[in-house]
């Protein structure tokens, strides 16, 4: 009897323990994020599968530069992580492809809280009236100022900040006025994507690149406003300098304005020395516009097809991280949910209540299969305009003709 | 080994074949297969999903008139140019110096094949950083000089030939260590006799060294050809193919093609282009280059 009594003790002792860890869910989540994204991300899902003890995420870290091509590789394979980081902006040549599940059906029977989202990130990911992912953050660009120049030259007002300029007129006469005062006026990444800086000015004169399957880039919007854009480098084509060096040099405190996305927000308020403010994209033309992307959740498709458990974990980890993305906004991200945004959490970061008003108005490249090769273009063509190769005429009916072909 | 049944020869063979079979797997599943497999692509509309499109030469056709990749073949052909000759000579130059024994020479030939080690994205990123318009390490010496800062690798006319020079100073080391074995063939006494001769070190460069390494050249001078044509990595971290285009090369292109755009078909058809390139080339310079020798 005492035998059997400590037989089956011990075999309780056995089965116990087990019971808990069979029952977690371990989910594969991939993400592009290095460096001090990478770090707030970590501690993020560490939080999350502390207070999950039923899920657990695991996280597998890709440097930027081959993450597509290992997520690729991998979806094509069938053997996809469950969840996985992807820009707004390759949503619809992923999800045309079939690589990406939609899931309008799950999110309605699991009460995600839809309207909680900022409307423009939301409906990035809507693709052909299907949902195919959950935004976590907008990056838009935005505007970074040096205090101490801007101060020096009695730019700044009463409080001690910026006042955006309100037309290019204004803009171009600060920058000339900083240049005149032997200071370096603006640093951007004119060697890289400064067509972002462009695409937003096109929007706020109520142009675009294209709309549905009708190119309308070669517009008088277009010509009056890449003038503008170019005007400033083929006036300094010493400001011609590509992305590591316009943060480097805007670091280093040399630079009065500083054009980039708000990630490196987090990086920048690191320096020591470095006295800046940031304000949203300026409005010159029109009507408010920024550009933006995001980051968004998307569910990769399986080869044995969705599992239902797996994607009740993988939905509530994702509604958790957003709803938790006050931590995500200590990378210098702004949030996609309302409740986070008013959160006092947030209101309290530095910086980041300054310019989070813009994800109202960002706006994304209009969505296209092919929207990734028009991208590349728009990216080149512009270049081409501020290194001064070509003039403004000669790129948009470049684009006309590149991006006439890629969305007809 | 004797198989029963068998004569020597058969199972001789038999255990050969059986010794070279995992090789042979190898060989099938990651070189014949994907060759195979590639070319296949190439005459078809090929996504990630879904059914595969026969188009015929429909890719082909469209390379012919693709801008891009004209620019791209053209760049490339302009890094096979600006890095074959120095890489060639220069690798020879400093074998034939570093065959001289003097103090430190084992250091010297340590620290320029140092760089053969690092990996491309490494190689790149210190360059891109180096070559920089206003904190670049390079502007600062030529400053120093009274050089007005150039921004290398913002500006077409000097990105590709950046590209070249990290290239050269990444791989010299190996066409330097290839070239030092080679020299090491070369008996010592045919350099005794032209001394006593009275020829001087460059005459015995000319006459003796360059002759005799000549296997070696062609050797170098093929492999070079061959990797340079396949130039990427060095290119993709230091310049993405800008500033606009200008440093794309035709394996960036397949990459972009294939790996952003998903026209697998038609990055396929690039592929089978260039290494029909490569092999038209390999096959003139083998008869160039190799007639006297054969």
């Amino acid at each position: 009897m005492k035998r059997l009594f400590v037989v089956v003790l011990l075999l309780l002792l056995v089965a116990l323990p087990a019971q808990p860890v069979a029952a977690e869910i371990v989910v594969n989540f991939w993400n592009n994020f290095s460096g001090g994204d990478g770090e707030f991300m970590s501690a993020m899902v560490q939080n999350f599968n502390e207070t999950h003890p039923d899920i657990r995420v695991e996280v597998s870290g890709v440097t930027w530069d081959d993450y597509y091509n290992r997520l690729l590789t991998s979806i094509a394979g069938g053997i996809g992580p469950d969840v996985a980081i992807m820009h707004t902006t390759h949503v619809p040549a992923y999800a045309n492809q079939g690589m990406l599940l939609p899931f309008d059906e799950e999110l309605a029977s699991r009460n995600i809280p839809v309207d909680d989202y900022v409307e423009s990130a939301w409906t990035g990911l809507n693709y052909q009236g299907k949902q195919y992912g959950i935004p976590l953050d907008v990056h838009p660009w935005v505007l970074y100022y040096n205090k101490d120049i801007l101060g020096e030259l009695g730019l700044l007002n009463s409080a001690g900040e910026f006042d955006p300029p309100t037309s290019p007129e204004e803009f171009r006469a600060l920058i000339d006025k900083i240049d005149a005062a032997g200071h370096y006026p603006l640093s951007v990444e004119y060697v890289g994507n400064s067509w972002r800086g462009w695409y937003a000015f096109l929007k706020q004169a109520g142009g675009d690149v294209f709309v549905g399957n009708e190119v309308t880039i070669n517009s008088p919007e277009a010509l009056e406003t890449l003038t503008f854009w170019a005007s400033i480098p083929l006036a300094y084509p010493e400001l011609v300098i590509g992305y590591d060096e316009s943060v480097a040099i805007f670091a280093q405190g040399d630079a009065a304005f500083h054009f980039n996305g708000v990630w490196v927000t987090g990086y920048l308020e690191q320096i020591e020395g470095l006295n800046f403010g940031v304000v949203p994209w300026p409005t010159l033309f029109g009507s408010p516009a920024g550009w933006a992307n995001s980051h968004a959740f998307v569910i990769p498709v399986q080869r044995g097809g969705a599992d239902k458990a797996k994607m009740d974990a993988v939905l509530t980890f994702v509604d958790w991280m957003t709803e938790n993305s006050y931590m995500w906004a200590l990378a210098g991200h702004i949030p996609t949910r309302q409740s986070v945004l008013e959160s006092p959490e947030f209101k309290a970061l530095p910086y980041r209540p300054d310019y989070a008003a813009q994800a109202e108005t960002v706006v994304y490249l209009p969505q296209h299969p092919n929207v990734l090769e028009i991208e590349t273009a728009l990216n080149e063509e512009v270049q081409a305009v501020t290194a001064g190769v070509k003039t403004p005429e000669e790129a948009l009916k470049t684009l006309e003709q590149i991006i006439g072909s890629l969305v007809r | 080994m004797k198989f029963s049944g068998f004569s020597k020869r058969v199972s001789d063979a038999i255990a050969g074949y059986v010794l070279l079979l995992p090789f042979l797997i190898v060989l099938v599943v990651v070189v014949l297969y994907p060759l195979i497999q590639g070319f296949y692509m190439s005459f078809h509309n090929w996504g990630i999903f879904g059914d595969p499109v026969w188009v015929g030469l429909e890719n082909y056709r469209q390379l012919w008139t693709d801008n891009n990749f004209r620019s791209s073949l053209w760049h490339t052909v302009y890094f096979v140019l600006l890095t074959t000759p120095p890489l060639v000579i220069l690798g020879l130059l400093l074998a034939a110096g570093l065959n001289y024994p003097f103090r430190g020479r084992t250091l010297v030939r340590g620290m320029i094949f140092f760089p053969y080690l690092l990996t491309v994205s490494i190689v790149g990123i210190v360059w891109r950083w180096m070559l920089q318009r206003n904190y670049g390490l390079v502007n600062y010496y030529l400053g120093k000089m009274g050089i007005a800062p150039l921004g290398w690798l913002a500006e077409a006319r000097t990105a590709m030939p950046s590209i070249a020079l990290a290239t050269i100073w990444w791989t010299i080391g190996f066409n330097l260590v290839v070239f030092l074995a080679a020299l090491q063939d070369i008996p010592e006494e045919l350099y005794e006799a032209a001394r006593i001769d009275g020829a001087g070190p460059v005459k015995s460069f000319l006459r003796i060294t360059v002759p005799l390494v000549r296997p070696t050249t062609i050797f170098v001078v093929i492999m070079q050809v061959i990797a340079s044509f396949q130039v990427f990595g060095q290119v993709f971290v230091m310049t993405g193919g800008g500033p606009y285009g200008s440093t794309r090369t035709v394996v960036q292109y397949l990459y972009e093609q294939g790996f952003r755009y998903f026209r697998m078909g038609y990055a396929s058809a690039i592929a089978y282009v260039l290494f029909f390139i490569m092999f038209v080339l390999t096959i003139v310079q083998w008869r160039v280059m190799g007639r006297r020798e054969l």
